[in-house]
């Protein structure tokens, strides 16, 4: 049946998929209503007409420019600086932002291959120099290729007006200290702030 | 803490279909070589931490025309609670479980049961290159401190992606992979400084203790020389970046620290007679059980594998006095040595070791 192994093995190319997944995936489509696969088939095969990403800031948008660039009821003189798409949903869902965004579509990695080239730093720094922006967020995440993302756009932009800040990390919201993991409250101690 | 029993099938030779009972304070491994007994060890350090001291091939470990392999203990924790660990590899990937839990990462099953292997292998630590030392001093101080194992970690990270881009012939992110270098570095550099010279407060006793030998210390040379901080390391980096690039690798670094143990005419490694080079390796040990104990107020699990045998009698029994700081104990005999002069039996087990199984 090689149909149903070229199923199987287009699904486990999915992220997180592995291959028995992926079968009980490729069996529950062979007996799931017609009309349902076929839907999913459509969805799949016309997404990236549908959603791309916006040619200002990089998140998946619907419409060019996307709502958010060209919405007047936001803060245009704040920037928040994000690794992935997926990111600006989460800072959109927390409700407290109402400023831009910036994708740069992943973090410095030379082993993986990612230098700043393959980063759009450079749409970052036109934006920048053509926008009035005050404030500068960097959003990437605590990890070492986030830090050193973050450490990379504090060098070029250390000449600038523009006011850098980075999201804090340390102890989670609600966690006593008590119950929180050495390493946390170690990393929390060493990004203490003055208060 | 020590283990109640161990269980499980297709590691190694290793018979343990059913749970083998280890709830002594010693457990005494006698057979031939071959038999099983290093096996066991190996079979109880994998649980404490994931992967083997004799090997870094986990395919290794599974008995001849097996795929998979189960491993399951019981142990009694440092607060006294009965718990469970296991460790299943199959289709080449390792599974471990902490009371039927899934764990994700290493980090949080290596600081259940702190275990110290005596090996032959740990000669090197005095004879043999930089790094068997550093990871000596790296083991010792990622045992009680979970801090320095991340920093140790983050460090190691950047040092490979600094090497990428040079390497690559990308010189424009160097500045940013110094800055983070140097910051970790700095950690790391201090904390070695600080370890170094709270273990000589140990090692030079213990060492003339079993070898009559005095003045024997151990000495922390960082490669960054004469840097107090982390924007001398910066400094240090960028007046070394020629030679970096040059040989399209970082040259200096806390990954190029030297660590020496010195004796008044020299070091140890060059003027020590293989006995007194051995002893030292074993001492060196010993000092890894009293620094986690003096840090942590806990006493870990030894497993003695053969290393004893070279030692006389009298060795052997100053030894064993010199470190009763442990929870449990794990030796290995072959039959018919005479293992101890002054042994409490009443705490210990006796296993002869035949073909993985053990009576």
């Amino acid at each position: 049946m090689s149909a149903l192994e070229d199923l199987i093995e287009h699904l486990s190319r999915l992220p997180s998929i592995g291959p028995k997944t992926a079968s009980r995936l490729a069996y529950h489509l062979i007996k799931t209503d017609n009309g349902y696969n076929k839907l999913l088939g459509e969805e799949i095969a016309t997404i990236q007409d549908k959603i791309f990403p916006c040619s200002i800031c990089g998140s998946f948008t619907e419409t060019d420019p996307c709502p958010i660039c060209t919405s007047s009821s936001r803060d245009h003189s704040t920037i928040c600086v994000v690794e992935q798409p997926q990111d600006v949903v989460t800072l959109l869902s927390s409700g407290v932002y109402d400023g831009m965004f910036h994708v740069l579509g992943g973090a410095i990695s030379p082993i993986d291959g990612i230098g700043v080239d393959q980063l759009n730093f450079a749409k970052l720094i036109k934006r920048l120099k053509e926008g009035s922006f005050k404030e500068l967020i960097i959003a990437t995440n605590p990890t070492e290729e986030g830090d050193t993302t973050a450490l990379y756009l504090r060098q070029i932009l250390k000449d600038s007006d523009i006011q850098i800040t980075r999201l804090a990390s340390g102890l989670p919201i609600g966690g006593d200290i008590e119950y929180a993991d050495k390493i946390t409250v170690a990393r929390s101690l060493r990004g203490r702030i003055k208060f | 803490m020590r283990f109640l029993n161990i269980q499980g099938n297709s590691f190694r030779n290793l018979n343990l279909e059913e749970p083998l009972n280890l709830n002594k304070k010693q457990v005494i491994l006698i057979g031939a070589n071959g038999q099983g007994k290093t096996n066991l060890l190996e079979a109880l350090y994998f649980l404490c931490y994931g992967n083997s001291f004799r090997t870094s091939n986990l395919k290794e470990l599974l008995s001849y025309f097996s795929k998979s392999l189960n491993l399951k203990a019981t142990f009694l924790s440092d607060k006294d609670e009965k718990r469970q660990i296991s460790i299943s590899i199959s289709n080449k990937k390792r599974q471990i479980k902490i009371d039927d839990k899934i764990i994700h990462d290493r980090k949080q099953l290596i600081y259940n049961i702190p275990c110290i292997v005596f090996s032959h292998d740990d000669i090197a630590f005095i004879t043999g290159t930089p790094e068997s030392r550093r990871k000596y001093f790296n083991q010792t101080m990622s045992m009680y401190d979970p801090i320095f194992f991340d920093d140790l970690r983050y460090y190691n990270k950047i040092l490979k992606q600094r090497n990428a881009l040079l390497k690559k012939g990308d010189y424009s992110l160097l500045d940013v992979y110094d800055y983070n270098l140097a910051k970790y570095g700095f950690l790391i550099m201090t904390a070695r400084k600080k370890a170094v010279d709270e273990m000589n407060l140990l090692f030079p006793n213990l060492y003339k203790e079993v070898s009559n030998i005095d003045n024997v210390k151990l000495e922390y040379k960082s490669s960054w020389r004469n840097c107090e901080s982390e924007e001398d390391i910066i400094e240090n980096l960028k007046q070394n970046r020629e030679r970096d690039i040059k040989f399209s690798v970082s040259n200096t670094g806390i990954h190029r620290d030297k660590f020496t143990i010195n004796t008044e005419f020299g070091e140890l490694s060059a003027i020590g007679s293989t006995g007194q080079q051995r002893l030292a390796s074993l001492v060196l040990r010993a000092t890894q059980c009293k620094y986690y104990k003096l840090k942590t107020e806990k006493e870990p699990i030894l497993l003695v594998d053969d290393v004893l045998l070279e030692l006389d009698h009298e060795k052997r029994d100053k030894f064993l006095y010199l470190f009763n700081d442990y929870s449990q104990a794990f030796f290995t005999f072959l039959p018919k040595e005479k293992y101890f002069n002054k042994i409490d039996l009443d705490n210990s087990i006796v296993y002869n070791v035949e073909k993985g199984v053990f009576k």
